[in-house]
């Protein structure tokens, strides 16, 4: 009740949190005494004086209007002295050790098989089996002093059986006298258990059984994302430790090499301790699968398969395409046991329209049965009966120009604008041209540039992209709603056009910065992808988000980059560069934006085909080809304008979002000017509704997210109230195999957070050595807060209360 | 002659694929993925060999006064995705290019100070294919000028019936010669470098008649050297030649030979192995499945500490044809383990 009123009166939280501890203080005590002192004697004149000039009244009254006049002179006496509260604590706050265990799908596969004597003897020990001072199920080996443990039969079926989680905790509970126990008072130990985001729990290391708690999202394994949210949740207390206990396996949430900087940059050590066998597990294992996502109606479509296998080698087997039921294609192969192998399937594409392939190898007796979900794996292929008109310019025919060249006149989705092939568009060539000639390749025209759906301009000099040249292509992008995608480069794009052009990027440039081959002297860069483009299909290089995640991390460092300041504030930011960070963030690398009815993508540097490395046009294309389509124009250049609904990406896990994208229109083809819109989603169980908000930029746009949580075909529909007909997109929400995609020990990924932050791999057995590693005091915190107690509205109302009371009884008592 | 027959493979080793300006009737095509452990390991290895590399260029720029030697380090490191102007070998590459443009002469031609064959095609083509993928990431003016030159020498050198000999005038020919001009001119072609219809049809003319029936391509007519069926086939590929009936024959022919660090039936040792992991590459499937991890191991074994490779003994590819200091093989391993990086626009399948 008083913490209630003290709150009500504006006291600081820090001193009604130790309301216990505080101390009422005078400001000026001399001022409280003299005040005091001469209360009484004016008291007695007060009283004096009232009974003289209000003889005739009843002495009640007279008494309270003396008491109200004492109590004003009193509370003026308090308000000159400042009365104040104070809080002077004292605690300690302890450095955070945090135990932090993988409790993911993969972590419930046995911890074996385990093979040689010594990995035997080091699991035993730290399960428990054998002691430092010898064998309980085991027995010395008397050859000599040296030689491990030798572990009976039993002992080892049931070590090669014991789960990779349970084995962790078997080993932390029995450590737990040199490991737990010496940090109890000098650290803030705390457990937590992961498969997505980390759930803390009570361990008690006396408990024999499982105590790690259901994390939730077991299909999935996000270390980096379990790491992040540790250091953030520490929000400034020193962490002394971070001992994760995992497989390495990870599959999606944060990448972990930049959860592992992140941790570094506070100073958190992550000690990883390996859980599982290095010996690979017997299994057939689909470890990749690739198609180009985007075909059109005609083409032959392969589905690349990698397989990868541990125990079958020389057997044979046959890989199985199907849509359905329906077998497309099989390719039979022997198993080499020491090297992954690819074959390619294929299928012509014969009606528009999304295909979730199945590919399937089937198990042989000896895989285990937890294994055998990666025999199976899904691809999306979206068939369509369009065909992207391109038109693509660069200066010189840099790098980047010559793959994506090849690769859009390879693509049968994509032609020209007067004939099957894209135009391509090489300055370097179109400057050696007749005028005539030049006129003739460059398109230059609104109607010419209008009939594209897409433009790409590389580093291209004003001489090729000329003032009417831009004007046309302002025009058509802003009023047409053609797509443009803009790649920056060191000569002249985009630095040395004007501001007019400048404006329809979703990125703003540094003022007075450099420009030309030397503005890339900056460190070394890896791309960051932000969540907005992790979600986007256009920066979408597996249909599985956590191999997304990974294969964006994994891209080689750039050396050059666009002087870019900042994103424009319609801008969506795909990518961006984190070595360079200002005051408005990181700077901003892959983004795009609504310029009028069309979508313009900036891409700030232009080695993009370093994305070719080790799988050559797979990811380069794959990019580049959803991009195209991404910024693509969508309408016909016809003045209708027709409701349009579209879910990207088509395909999610359960609880990961999907963003819907509307463009509403009235029956009369007005943009609706609605500050949200409600859309219907189906499920396979029931519906529910997403509130979709209007892009401020975009009018007629409405964005905003879905997140289904079951598995299943979903439609998300939107029914104008002015109109019968609806129009609706469909997401297909399917759990990922990625988990037991590759079931092995990842003891590379573990090395590598260890590396980064300064801490290193633990042996199993070795848990003990730990507390000496954590380095860090219990600090000392003192709080210090002082607040006022008479400042506040409650004293003058108080005052104001007294007075209207002196004054209301002398009129209501007829006295002057 | 012997040394003649080393230029030729030097020459013949620069040839690399080149991207189809058609596009094939299918959807992109997958690239072949292998385990990122093993590629950590190719990497690691190139890394190690781009480092003598550097560590062996001379003041002037160069690293042997043969061009050959000097375009294949220009190409391996082109080749590792370190392009002029930035990164690690910024001032190698730089140095390296300004000597290589710097021996070309009036005419277009490239000219070594010392040649390692009978006439300077082969270096010549080597030169104009590290030109081509020197182009579009050098702002140097100066290199699209001699790129067009060089063009030029090798259009108006072939010979009537498509194909190219030692030195710059049309006449006789050899499949040797001529796969490396077939490949620096895709290569330039590539780079957007206008190169005449009928100067590459030719061309591909010829390789066919160089074509064995039952598989393999000769020196001079048909035959089955191991070296010219490599790069017979590889230059089939890179024209878009893929249904050519030769090549599936040829292939099958290829992976009878030994992939082992002897001379055993294989005269030019990274000359064959150049061409044969590019041929089985462009091939994909069983025949990449089947090839790659061979040569792969053997080069990750046989490369020495400080990062450079020797030549198995007995082989014609010995340092008094390919010049000092390892350069020549060094270069070719990389290039060799680099088919993995798929960073070269001419290696584009």
């Amino acid at each position: 009740m008083l913490q209630r009123f003290l709150q009500l009166l504006g006291i600081h939280e820090d001193v009604l949190k130790h309301l216990g501890r505080a101390e009422l203080l005078w400001q000026r005590t001399d001022v409280l005494w003299i005040g005091l002192a001469f209360l009484l004697p004016l008291a007695w004149m007060i009283y004096r004086r009232q009974k003289l000039n209000l003889h005739t009244v009843p002495k009640w009254l007279l008494l309270t209007l003396c008491a109200t006049r004492l109590s004003i002179l009193g509370l003026l006496v308090v308000v000159l002295s400042g009365p104040y509260l104070r809080i002077d604590h004292k605690f300690e706050r302890k450095p955070i050790v945090a135990f932090v265990f993988d409790h993911s799908q993969s972590m419930r596969l046995p911890a074996g098989p385990f093979e040689t004597d010594e990995q035997f003897a080091e699991v035993a020990k730290a399960a428990g089996y054998v002691t430092d001072a010898g064998a309980t199920s085991a027995k010395q080996s008397p050859d000599t002093p040296s030689s491990p443990v030798a572990i009976d039969p039993e002992t080892r079926k049931a070590l090669n059986r014991i789960t990779r989680a349970d084995l962790a905790q078997t080993a932390v509970r029995i450590a737990a006298p040199d490991l737990l126990k010496p940090l109890e008072g000098k650290f803030d130990v705390r457990h937590l258990a992961f498969a997505r985001e980390p759930v803390p729990f009570v361990f008690d290391a006396t408990k024999a059984d499982s105590q790690l708690p259901d994390s939730g999202g077991g299909v999935s394994t996000w270390i980096g994302t379990a790491i992040q949210l540790l250091v953030d949740d520490a929000a400034g207390q020193h962490i002394s430790g971070i001992v994760l206990f995992s497989d390495g396996q990870n599959t999606g949430g944060r990448s972990p090499g930049e959860a592992a900087r992140a941790a570094a940059q506070v100073g958190a050590p992550i000690f990883t301790v390996p859980i599982g066998s290095p010996k690979r597990l017997q299994d057939v294992s689909i470890v990749d699968l690739y198609t180009s996502g985007h075909v059109s109606i005609g083409d032959t479509v392969k589905v690349s398969v990698t397989l990868e296998s541990n125990g079958f080698n020389g057997r044979p087997i046959k890989v199985e395409l199907k849509d359905g039921d329906k077998v497309l294609d099989t390719k039979e192969l022997v198993l080499l046991g020491t090297e992954q192998q690819q074959t390619e399937l294929t299928f012509e594409a014969k009606e528009a329209g999304d295909k979730y392939l199945t590919v399937n190898v089937p198990a042989f007796p000896e895989e285990a049965d937890e294994l055998r979900a990666n025999n199976t794996d899904l691809a999306y292929v979206r068939v369509s009966d369009e065909k992207l008109k391109v038109l693509l310019i660069d200066g010189l025919p840099r790098w980047d120009f010559r793959f994506l060249k090849n690769d859009i006149r390879r693509d049968n989705g994509i032609k020209g604008r007067t004939g099957d092939e894209p135009e391509v568009l090489a300055e370097a060539e179109w400057r050696r041209m007749s005028a005539e000639d030049k006129a003739a390749k460059l398109p230059s025209s609104v109607k010419d540039l209008s009939e594209y759906h897409t433009v790409v301009i590389g580093d291209a000099s004003p001489d090729i992209l000329h003032d009417e040249f831009r004007k046309a292509l302002i025009e058509a992008v802003r009023e047409k709603g053609v797509g443009l995608i803009v790649q920056a480069g060191p000569r002249f794009m985009p630095h040395l056009f004007d501001q007019e052009f400048q404006s329809l990027l979703p990125v703003t440039l540094r003022s007075n910065a450099q420009t030309g081959i030397e503005a890339p002297a900056y460190k070394p860069f890896k791309i960051e992808i932000t969540a907005e483009g992790l979600l986007h299909e256009s920066l979408r290089l597996h249909d599985d988000p956590g191999r997304n995640v990974n294969v964006w991390s994994q891209m080689p460092s750039y050396f050059w980059t666009a002087p870019v300041e900042r994103a424009s504030p319609a801008a969506i930011v795909l990518a961006r560069n984190p070595s360079l960070e200002n005051r408005w963030g990181k700077q901003p690398l892959i983004a795009y934006q609504y310029a009028g009815k069309g979508k313009v993508a900036f891409i700030g540097t232009d080695s993009t085909f370093l994305w070719r490395q080790n799988v050559g046009d797979r990811f380069f294309y794959k990019f580049w080809g959803q991009m195209l389509r991404f910024v693509g124009r969508t309408e016909d250049g016809s003045t209708q304008k027709e409701n349009r609904l579209v879910i990207h990406p088509v395909r999610v896990q359960p609880g990961e979002a999907a963003e819907i994208e509307l463009f509403a229109f009235t029956a009369d083809g007005t943009p609706r000017t609605d500050a949200t819109i409600k859309v219907s989603t189906i499920g396979p169980t029931g519906s529910s509704s997403v509130e979709l908000l209007a892009d401020k930029f975009a009018k007629g746009r409405y964005t905003g997210k879905f997140t289904p949580k079951e598995a299943g075909d979903h439609r998300v529909l939107y029914q104008p109230n002015d109109s019968p007909k609806s129009v609706e997109g469909k997401l297909r929400v399917m759990p990922s195999s990625e988990e037991l995609r590759d079931p092995n020990l990842n003891r590379p990924t573990l090395e590598m957070l260890a590396s980064t932050t300064g801490g290193k791999v633990v042996a199993l057995s070795d848990l003990k050595s730990l507390p000496e590693q954590f380095k860090g005091e219990p600090m000392l915190v003192e709080v210090h807060r002082e607040a006022s107690v008479w400042d506040n509205w409650f004293t003058l109302v108080l005052i104001t209360l007294i007075y209207a009371v002196d004054v209301g009884l002398r009129r209501l008592s007829g006295l002057s | 002659m012997t040394v003649l027959r080393s230029l030729t493979i030097l020459i013949v080793l620069t040839s690399t694929a080149h991207a189809q300006n058609k596009p094939p009737a299918t959807a992109t095509t997958a690239a072949p993925l292998t385990e990122i452990k093993v590629i950590e390991r190719v990497t690691s290895a190139v890394d190690r060999s781009l480092e003598y590399l550097a560590s062996k260029q001379r003041p002037d720029g160069s690293w042997d006064d043969c061009n050959a030697g000097n375009a294949v380090t220009l190409l391996a490191m082109l080749g590792r995705g370190h392009v002029p102007g930035r990164g690690q070998y910024k001032e190698v590459l730089q140095k390296g290019r300004k000597y290589l443009l710097k021996t070309q002469r009036d005419d277009g031609l490239f000219h070594s100070k010392r040649q390692a064959g009978a006439g300077p095609m082969y270096e010549h083509a080597f030169c104009t294919l590290a030109t081509s993928e020197l182009y579009g990431m050098d702002p140097d003016p100066d290199v699209e000028e001699k790129l067009r030159k060089a063009v030029k020498v090798i259009v108006n050198a072939q010979s009537p019936n498509g194909g190219w000999r030692y030195n710059p005038q049309p006449g006789d020919h050899d499949l040797s010669v001529s796969v490396m001009q077939i490949v620096a001119l895709r290569a330039a072609n590539n780079a957007e470098i206008p190169v005449p219809d009928q100067v590459i049809e030719k061309a591909a003319k010829y390789v066919r008649y160089c074509a064995h029936p039952n598989g393999g391509y000769g020196y001079q007519g048909p035959a089955q050297g191991a070296q010219t069926s490599a790069a017979g086939v590889v230059s089939l590929q890179l024209l878009g030649k893929y249904d050519d009936p030769s090549v599936p024959k040829t292939l099958d022919m290829l992976a009878k030979f030994p992939v082992e660090w002897s001379a055993n039936g294989i005269q030019y040792w990274y000359y064959f192995h150049y061409y044969a992991v590019q041929a089985n590459y462009q091939a994909g499937g069983k025949h990449w499945n089947d090839w790659h991890p061979r040569i792969r191991e053997l080069l990750l074994d046989k490369q020495n500490a400080d990062g450079s490779w020797d030549v198995p003994n007995g082989t014609a590819e010995n340092a008094g044809v390919v010049g000092p200091n390892n350069i020549y093989w060094t270069g070719m391993a990389s290039l060799i383990l680099e088919v993995y990086m798929h960073f070269l626009p001419a290696y584009q399948r």
